[in-house]
């Protein structure tokens, strides 16, 4: 464990408030990972995976302990802080893909640039290789509905990678998927892995989980180290 | 800025796709603004194109004239015909024409009319009043020194009296004294602004004549007409000096009425009426505005996904916040345009039905658009704000 840290969780406790009572979500959270690291975190609905997630893609902060992100405290900063670090340094990929069903694949790709303030041609070659990266240079100007399942989550994928992110936070990217292709987007996320990107993705599936390098498990929001998983 | 820039302009195409495809929902939204603003522009231009024509047919019928009507005080009762001939020395007064009005039964033969209007004019009325006169001869300056027994007649008179008889050269009786008939007046002979306040007169005769059937020597209603250039309000004053002169200074013994003063006074009461009007109209943009306020409130509650998304890939809260602006911005202006549009086509066609001139009023136009702009603006404020402060996690959980 040599490698540069890519981020480490201090304690990290999350509390929600349900009616009158504080719900404690997640419980002294450790956690670190080096760049160019394969996470997968593993455990059923409702054990704080999700949030999680959220507070290490820097949309929700952590109730206590310390969350450093690339050498950054992610706790002091302000509500625009936090967008400005999602738009440079975290992609996201959801369940259900969630494009925007008005705009074509291009343009969806496009949308985290739109925020960034890149120029519209730059924004278009990009958006244009990410695109032909996940092998849809042929549906560019696609609509959502013309596309299938597994086509619309690597629109997804390309609009995560086209910010050019530090690190890719998958939630479920397969739950929507049929095994065939949610087994393509696995591949997809090796090679990705492959080529240096930082993964962490959030599953309850003990198969797609087995796809990254390292398995940690949640359960009621408690972090148990799953040990390196097979090296796929 | 220009990173801002560029998003901004991202915004308005995604907003307009957001309008277009909510068709029938995006009409219904505008449908307030597009009402308010359409009954704005219509009645401002309609009322301005009237107050335009209204404002013309003054200029025709009293440019450069004042008139003056005389109360009198106790030593002296109305001007005389020195006074007026005083009055028309002066450098501003072109001319005066006197009006003497009486009523009394006219007749010929056994044919007869009561109680008819009649007016004592001089030469100079008809001097002015060149189409006064259709046919025969108008009253001569010899008729008014020698306070001649002639008359001219308008056409109900000669219906009623002259059946199958050329009038002219003619005989007839008003009050039981004989007028030779020496003229016809044209129908349209009370487009001035004496007759207007007076009543057109059926019956013109020479007003040194029309005194003397009063049994008196005063004039106490009179036009001045003004010299070419002088200034009304200027030659008011004049007169009324000279006017204070002849009633010995007493005060409250005449009225100088100029037609600019009259004007003035209408155009008040119509910017009045206008402005009322408009004021009740843009009502209608408050109710607009509310309807798109709630449109927009809706969208943001069915866009909670779409939000929370574009927070995670980075989105800073007031680029969502501009975004909503814009939409709301853009719907209230197109529902705006709509009304400009449409309300100038209602005007054109007011206008032509009551026949005043339809004139284009940009400060109309500027109103109604910088109006629905505003309202766009104002209130579709609190759902962008309300859109801007999604908690993305909130957002995203509804997913």
């Amino acid at each position: 464990m040599s490698d540069a840290e890519f981020f480490r969780m201090t304690d990290v406790n999350k509390f929600y408030p349900m009616g009158e009572e504080q719900a404690h979500i997640l419980k002294n959270v450790n956690l670190r990972i080096e760049a160019g690291e394969y996470l997968s975190v593993l455990g059923p609905s409702g054990s704080g995976k999700s949030t999680l997630m959220n507070i290490i893609g820097c949309l929700d902060t952590a109730t206590s302990g310390k969350y450093v992100l690339e050498g950054q405290e992610i706790e002091e900063l302000t509500e625009v802080e936090l967008a400005q670090i999602r738009s440079g340094k975290i992609g996201f990929i959801f369940q259900n893909s969630q494009l925007l069903p008005r705009l074509t694949a291009q343009k969806n790709v496009e949308m985290p640039l739109i925020y960034a303030g890149v120029p519209p041609r730059e924004r278009k070659r990009r958006a244009g290789e990410m695109l032909e990266r996940v092998g849809l240079s042929d549906r560019i100007h696609h609509y959502p509905n013309q596309l299938s399942g597994g086509q619309q989550q690597r629109v997804a994928i390309a609009r995560a990678l086209v910010g050019n992110p530090s690190i890719l936070l998958a939630d479920e990217p397969t739950g929507a998927l049929d095994q065939k292709t949610g087994r393509q987007v696995m591949a997809l996320f090796q090679e990705l892995n492959r080529e240096g990107r930082t993964i962490v993705m959030i599953t309850h599936d003990m198969n797609i989980a087995a796809c990254a390098r390292r398995v940690v498990h949640i359960i009621d929001g408690e972090l148990t180290e799953g040990g390196e998983a097979k090296d796929a | 800025m220009l990173k801002s820039l560029i998003m901004i302009k991202e915004c308005f195409s995604m907003s307009l796709s957001n309008i277009r495809s909510n068709k029938m929902r995006s009409f219904l939204t505008v449908l307030g603004i597009l009402i308010g603003v359409t009954a704005v522009i219509a009645l401002i231009t309609t009322v301005s194109g009237f107050s335009g024509t209204l404002s013309s047919s003054f200029l025709r019928m009293g440019a450069g004239t004042l008139t003056v009507s005389v109360s009198g005080s106790d030593l002296k009762s109305g001007l005389t015909a020195e006074d007026l001939a005083g009055l028309t020395a002066l450098d501003e007064v072109e001319g005066v024409t006197p009006t003497v009005s009486l009523r009394s039964r006219v007749s010929r033969g056994g044919e007869y009319k009561t109680n008819v209007s009649i007016s004592g004019k001089n030469a100079y009325y008809f001097y002015r009043n060149d189409t006064a006169v259709s046919r025969g001869r108008a009253i001569h300056p010899t008729d008014e020194s020698s306070s001649t027994f002639v008359c001219l007649i308008n056409q109900d008179i000669v219906n009623e009296l002259f059946f199958g008889v050329d009038p002219i050269g003619e005989n007839m009786y008003i009050d039981g004294i004989p007028f030779l008939v020496v003229g016809i007046l044209a129908d349209d002979a009370g487009e001035s602004i004496s007759n207007i306040m007076s009543g057109s007169a059926a019956i013109l005769i020479p007003y040194t004549t029309a005194l003397k059937m009063n049994n008196s020597s005063d004039v106490t209603n009179f036009t001045v007409y003004l010299a070419e250039g002088a200034d009304s309000e200027a030659a008011s004053a004049r007169i009324e000096e000279a006017m204070d002169v002849m009633f010995s200074f007493e005060d409250d013994c005449f009225t100088i009425t100029s037609m600019s003063s009259i004007e003035d006074t209408m155009n008040d009461m119509l910017s009045m009426v206008s402005s009322l009007l408009a004021g009740i109209a843009s009502i209608a943009l408050v109710v607009g505005g509310i309807g798109i306020m709630n449109m927009m409130l809706t969208t943001v509650t069915e866009r909670t996904v779409e939000i929370g998304l574009k927070k995670a890939l980075g989105a800073i809260p007031w680029q969502i916040q501009i975004q909503f602006l814009i939409e709301s911005f853009l719907l209230s202006m197109i529902g705006g345009l709509a009304g400009v549009v449409l309300g100038l086509i209602l005007s054109f066609i007011l206008c032509q039905v009551m026949g005043s001139a339809f004139v284009i009023s940009t400060g109309a136009i500027l109103l109604g658009v910088s109006f629905s702009a505003a309202v766009g603006i104002i209130f579709g404020w609190a759902p962008a704000r309300k859109a801007s402060r999604l908690n993305p996690i909130d957002a995203l959980r509804a997913m």
